[in-house]
This record gives C-alpha cells, sequence and structure tokens, in this order.
C-alpha cells in the first residue's frame, strides 16, 4: 500500500470515530441510504435492478449444477468404457460361438436368436401371447397396463400370465428348486 | 509484464430484454461477461508428469456450458 493511502484511510477512520461510526455502520448506512433513494425517487429503476440481479443468480445457479451433472455423467461413462484392443480380446471367442441361428424364436412381429438351449426350450414351448408378454414386460420394461392396451387384455390378466411365466422359466432353469428369497 | 484489468461491461435491463429478444450483439455481452465462469467450471484437475496437480480446459463441458447458457437466456422471462 502507498504512504497517500495509508495516510487517507487513517484519516477516513479518524473521522468515523469522531462521528461515534464504524466502518461497518457506515456501509450499512450507506446501502440503506441508497434503497431509500431508489424507493422513492425512481421505482422503475428498482425493478430493473431486481429483475438483472434474478438473472445473474438463476444463471450462475443452473450453469454450476448443469455443471456437477455433466460431470457425473461422463465419470458413470467412463467407469464403464472398455477400450477397443481390450474388446477384440474377449470378442474372439464370441465370433468363433455364432452357431445358434438355429434357436430361432417368433416374438411379436421378429425372430429373435436364443444362445441359452434351456431358455429356448422354455420359450419355444409357450404360446406366442405369452411369449409376447415375456418379451415385453422382462425386455422392454413396459407396465402391465402398457402391454395390456397393446395386446388388447386387462391388466390383471397381463398380470396373472407374467407371474406363471416367470416360474416357469424359474423352475426350468433352476430345475425346480425353491426360492431362497 | 503489466497484466491489464480491463473493465467489462456490466449487465443492464435492457441488454437482457433484448437478448431474449433475440438480439445477438446483446447476447455477445452477456456471453463475454460468462466467459470467465464457464472457463472456470470447464476446467478438471489432472496429475502431471511431475506429479503435480495441474488443470484443463474440457471443451465438452465448455460448449455445452455455453449451450445451456444460451437456453437459459432464450427461456428467461422478462416482466
Amino acid at each position: 500500500m502507498n504512504k497517500e493511502n495509508f495516510n487517507k484511510n487513517k484519516n477516513f477512520s479518524k473521522n468515523l470515530g469522531n462521528l461515534g461510526m464504524s466502518h461497518r455502520e457506515y456501509i450499512i448506512e450507506g446501502q440503506i441510504s441508497r434503497q431509500k433513494i431508489l424507493d422513492e425517487e425512481c421505482p422503475e429503476m428498482k425493478d430493473k435492478i431486481i429483475i438483472v440481479n434474478q438473472f445473474k443468480k438463476q444463471v450462475r445457479k443452473s450453469l454450476s449444477n448443469f455443471k456437477i451433472d455433466l460431470y457425473r455423467g461422463k465419470t458413470k461413462i467412463s467407469d464403464n468404457e472398455v477400450l477397443s484392443d481390450e474388446l477384440f480380446e474377449n470378442s474372439v471367442e464370441f465370433l468363433d460361438e455364432y452357431t445358434f441361428l438355429e434357436n430361432q424364436v417368433i416374438v411379436m412381429d421378429f425372430k429373435m436368436t436364443i444362445k441359452n438351449d434351456l431358455l429356448y426350450e422354455v420359450l419355444n414351448s409357450m404360446e406366442q401371447q405369452q411369449r409376447d408378454i415375456v418379451y415385453l414386460s422382462l425386455c422392454k420394461d413396459m407396465s402391465d397396463k402398457k402391454i395390456g392396451e397393446k395386446l388388447k387384455l386387462s391388466r390383471s390378466s397381463v398380470q396373472r400370465i407374467k407371474q406363471a411365466m416367470k416360474k416357469q422359466i424359474y423352475d426350468a432353469m433352476t430345475g425346480g428348486s425353491k426360492r431362497e428369497d | 509484464m503489466k497484466i491489464k484489468h480491463t473493465k467489462k461491461q456490466d449487465l443492464t435491463y435492457e441488454i437482457i430484454r433484448n437478448a431474449v429478444n433475440g438480439d445477438e450483439d446483446a447476447e455477445e455481452i452477456i456471453f463475454d461477461y460468462y466467459e470467465p465462469y464457464i472457463i472456470k467450471l470447464s476446467k478438471l484437475p489432472y496429475i502431471n508428469n511431475e506429479g503435480e496437480v495441474a488443470y484443463v480446459i474440457d471443451e465438452d463441458i465448455y460448449m455445452s456450458l455455453k449451450l445451456k447458457l444460451h437456453e437459459l437466456i432464450v427461456n428467461f422471462k422478462v416482466a
């Protein structure tokens, strides 16, 4: 700090002391008097200042929140990321195993290849409608109500068929052992 | 070397109103006003070769923050 500035500040605080006021009080009083002038003389100006402050506050808040969301999304993706070299090493086995074209089941309007032999047997023994319900509920995560609207069934019948099919699949895959939960 | 501290133009009601109504110059002023803040937000820490923490500007975050700012300007309701 320069000597002149230092002396100025010293004189200023001396004068405040003479008035019986601390520096903080002086600032607060200044703010209040400015507010009074705004309120009394130009109320339009006050509205404009409020809008500008609102804008600044809103932008700062939403930008920082948006950045946090972006950062979280990025770290989530990078955790699940696999290098293409690693993928190629693992996928060699997959390429050799592509002989399941026979295990095809018709679901909705298309054919679905099923890799697991047990699961294929169960699905093949089901009727078309039951298979559709299993596909829509387990693969597409649709609610019972939506499935009912799509297949023209009531919600309760969809739920009943779904539970029966789930049990059938579970029994076939585990050899009929009881559930632990 | 001295660093020049040029004073930026402060935002006023008229600038915000014009930017909301689609004036590009006014929008540019708002972008200039928030540029340092966006750069600050888009910095990501990493550890360099000497084992110190350094910061790098992530361009993806930078651009998406700018797009978000544009979206906020367009959707702001001026009374």
